[in-house]
């Protein structure tokens, strides 16, 4: 595969890299929500990350959001982030959960500033100082393995675990090669082929950890009253042609390639190193796009079969699909069409190269097809109840 | 866009035995292969029309082999399957459908045997440490049932136990046990032999004397550990009878403020038949919890919940190695107490054997006799009416519960059993599943005493 020697990216003052230069205006919990549409008015330029909850959360549950709250302001991709809140401190406590020094975040109190009117003005002079600093930044080169590559995969089909996330598994050895970090997630989805992460796994703590998330998410579902063996695959993947739950779980699988597996990392928990992690989050697209983006991922690699148009408000997600219905329906949502690939056969690698192609593009400045028709959205699991 | 696509099979990896067709296939077309090094596989003929996104096998696929994709297995064959034949859910079972899974947890298969070759291999392993043919056939049955129905805690491993303890002359493996029959009365001296072995005789021998007498009760003392209850009572279900299996055991239990255990956790089982096939099982230990499960979370450091189990100075505890040197707390406080008491008097005191803490640890004593006693009691229903019509009358029960109105998102209400039931069906369609525990421990002993294991399937990946 030929990869060019050097993605182009911006060096933040953590040490780490990003694709894309933006400046933020978030949210520290729900009731600053109504701030953000006067704010994205008002300065054009930046992106708005939303709150859903933020008020009476407890435990563990307040802890990841916290956590992932500080992993999204703290992003590679962005330039300069604004936390609004109702108190200071509710901004101050995501901000502490920053570990490494950034020059570029800015908390914002509504109580402080005197009211909403007050605190536009103040946050219209805190943007623009952000602004300021994010047009200071270069491009300069990075190396791959400056590279946190997210892999996922929605609204799979046939053509999902026969060619596209192979093929993404093609390229994901080869980013693994050149000392990339790779984070897969989705637990559940690996139900039934747990054989094959277990087998991987570079120690026998990470098989365990891997396990430990595979069988936390069925407990999760049984709790609930459903057996996952039981109800996989479904009707509808049966009437597909899938006949096992361990044929499902390959398919997604296949995406990761077939490096050795170092560890799992918690929801928006960043990897420990380089190479291939998993990622205990759950398989609804926006809440596993925002904890991969928590974790440090700058872009992610998403296979999807019937379509799913979804990407991160913050870290470009890349669309490749072999499915020629969804290429024909919504070619303004593909980012990587593999279905003549697919349908001539194509080798693996070859297309493994597109999507590298892309992959590159995307890195160095291209918008995807989400970030073009601005269909983006960021939105953080909830692990308890509020109070 | 390439012409016709249909009859194009990918092949995802070298191993792999089956190939999926995106577009479809026909009936008599020949399979245009596409993937990854194909070499070995000679040309195909679909045998018949193939769905889109369906799979056709490679090769012969025989009963029992795993189907692989992706280089791995992607399930068990349930049928020889010929080369060129569809592979679906009609030839092919998930490992995640078979038996362990129903217990609650997903299962930790790394193999498959089926129930034959590991009675045969659970026999020859028995024999090689001493005991007699029909004694060890008899044990090896009963763990490859409690296998087949997912009661492991009761299936292959309690197998390295019962070598040791047949090696160290606490379970005699060549003893006749002694039945003598009072009118419906059978008394049962077990000589010390394996337990599984005594309680089969017993009971074959009070649903021969029911259906003489209406009632028959084995009262069995000097035997050993005898495995699930539930096996016992199941046997007198199947011949038509109401079944009732009491044991008591290894010392382990006392009332709430104890210092130390004086009953063992005594099971109780009732099975009866329902309509033509069905068949009601109830069968429970009348501790709050099992000593495996304290057991398991001392090994692993973790706490246990409060309330099953008081330290050695009979205080509650939550720590798993206090509670292993102290006791465990009988189900319902001192209304489980009574009743462990009561089960003990029928078989413990009425058999003249041993009672209460006369029993011996099997653990702790290999090379002595345990003593453990016996009570089995069939009940014919042809003492109350007739057999058809007590069988009529339990699936009118059954209906009854399963009809019951529940709250929304409830499963229907079941009796007791039927879990079983199910789990024993499947595992005779698709096999039994290993767990990498069972798996060593067999691998183990099988080799330690030169005999075959016949495995259908060993995951190596």
């Amino acid at each position: 595969m030929n990869l060019p020697e050097h993605l182009m990216g911006y060096r933040r003052s953590d040490g780490r890299s990003g694709v894309r230069n933006l400046v933020v205006a978030m949210a520290a919990a729900d009731n600053v929500n109504p701030l953000l549409p006067h704010l994205q008015a008002r300065c054009p330029g930046i992106v708005t990350l939303p709150a859903s909850y933020g008020r009476g959360q407890l435990g563990e549950d307040l802890e990841i959001t916290l956590r992932t709250m500080a992993g999204l302001a703290a992003h590679p991709n962005v330039a300069g982030c604004l936390v609004v809140a109702f108190e200071r401190a509710s901004a101050e406590r995501i901000l502490a959960r920053v570990t490494e020094r950034r020059d570029d975040l800015r908390p914002l109190s509504f109580l402080e500033a005197g009211g909403m009117e007050q605190c536009i003005s103040a946050a219209e002079g805190h943007i623009a100082d952000l602004v300021a600093l994010a047009s200071r930044q270069e491009r300069v080169p990075l190396g791959w393995s400056d590279l946190v590559f997210g892999l996922e995969c929605g609204g799979s089909d046939t053509t999902s675990g026969l060619y596209a996330n192979p093929a993404l598994g093609r390229l994901s050895d080869q980013l693994h090669e050149r000392g990339a970090t790779l984070v897969f997630s989705e637990p559940v989805e690996c139900l039934g082929g747990e054989a094959n992460l277990t087998a991987r796994a570079r120690t026998p703590a990470a098989a365990r950890a891997m396990l430990k998330a595979v069988r936390g998410f069925e407990t999760i579902a049984r709790d609930a009253g459903i057996d996952l063996t039981g109800v996989n695959p479904t009707a509808d993947n049966i009437a597909g042609g899938l006949t096992t739950i361990e044929e499902k779980s390959l398919g997604a699988i296949a995406k990761t390639g077939t490096a050795p597996i170092e560890g799992c990392v918690g929801y928006g928990e960043a990897p420990d190193g380089v190479g291939l992690w998993m990622m205990d989050a759950p398989a609804a697209a926006v809440e596993n796009l925002t904890a991969l983006a928590a974790g440090g991922c700058q872009i992610t690699g998403f296979v999807t079969g019937s379509g799913n148009p979804i990407g991160h408000t913050i870290m470009p997600t890349l669309k490749i699909t072999a499915n020629q219905h969804t290429v024909e329906t919504m070619p303004d949502h593909v980012d990587v069409a593999l279905s003549q690939q697919f349908a001539s056969g194509v080798d693996l690698d070859e297309s493994a190269s597109l999507i590298a192609g892309t992959l590159v593009s995307i890195a160095n400045g291209k918008p995807t097809a989400a970030e073009n028709l601005g269909y983006l959205h960021s939105n953080i699991s909830r692990f308890g109840k509020s109070v | 866009m390439s012409g016709d696509l249909t009859n194009i099979g990918f092949v995802l990896d070298p191993a792999d035995n089956v190939a999926t067709l995106p577009w479809g296939g026909r009936a008599g077309n020949a399979v245009r292969l596409r993937g990854t090094a194909l070499s070995g596989v000679q040309a195909l003929t679909i045998s018949s029309d193939i769905a889109p996104g369906h799979k056709v096998s490679l090769t012969d696929i025989s009963k029992g082999a795993a189907v692989l994709k992706y280089g791995l297995p992607i399930g068990i064959a349930r049928l020889d399957i010929p080369a060129g034949a569809l592979v679906h859910v009609d030839n092919v079972s998930s490992r995640f459908s078979l038996p362990e899974k129903a217990n609650g947890k997903v299962a930790d298969t790394m193999a498959v045997i089926l129930s034959g070759a590991l009675v045969k291999a659970v026999s020859a392993v028995l024999e090689a440490a001493g005991a007699a043919p029909e004694a060890a056939e008899d044990t090896a049955r009963h763990l490859a049932s409690a296998e087949e129905r997912g009661v492991s805690t009761h299936g292959i491993r309690r197998l390295p136990a019962l070598v040791t303890r047949l090696r160290a002359g606490g379970i005699n493996g060549s003893a006749s046990p002694l039945l003598q029959r009072h009118g419906a009365l059978v008394s049962v001296d077990g000589l010390a032999g394996l337990g599984h072995h005594v309680a089969r005789l017993a009971t074959d021998s009070v649903i021969k004397t029911a259906r003489e007498t209406g009632v028959a009760v084995a009262l069995v003392r000097n035997s050993s550990h005898f495995g699930y209850a539930g096996f016992y009572a199941t046997l007198m279900a199947r011949a038509g009878m109401v079944g009732i299996a009491v044991s008591n055991g290894q010392v382990l239990v006392g009332p709430p403020g104890a210092c130390q255990a004086i009953f063992s956790n005594n099971p109780l089982a009732l099975a009866a038949p329902i309509g033509s096939d069905g068949l009601f099982e109830f069968d429970m230990a009348t501790s709050v919890t099992s000593r495996a499960h304290i057991a398991m979370a001392a090994e692993t450091g973790a706490a246990i919940a409060p309330g099953i189990a008081l330290d050695g100075h009979g205080r509650p505890t939550v720590d798993a190695a206090d509670a292993l040197a102290g006791i465990l707390l009988p189900l319902g406080g001192e209304k489980g107490f009574g009743l462990i008491a009561a089960l003990e008097v029928l078989t413990g005191v009425l058999p003249g054997g041993a009672y209460a803490d006369q029993v011996v640890s099997k653990e702790a004593e290999p090379d002595h006799p345990e003593g453990t006693s016996h009570f089995l009691m069939a009940i014919s229903p042809a003492v109350c009416g007739s057999e058809e019509t007590f069988r009529e009358r339990m699936s009118d029960l059954e209906q009854r519960v399963v009809n019951l109105p529940m709250a929304p998102g409830t499963a229907p209400a079941r009796l007791p059993g039927s879990r079983r039931v199910a789990l024993a069906k499947e595992a005779a369609r698709a096999g039994l599943p290993l767990s990498k525990a069972a798996l060593e421990v067999l691998k183990k002993l099988t080799s330690e005493a030169g005999v075959q294991l016949d495995l259908v399937m060993e995951v190596t990946a």
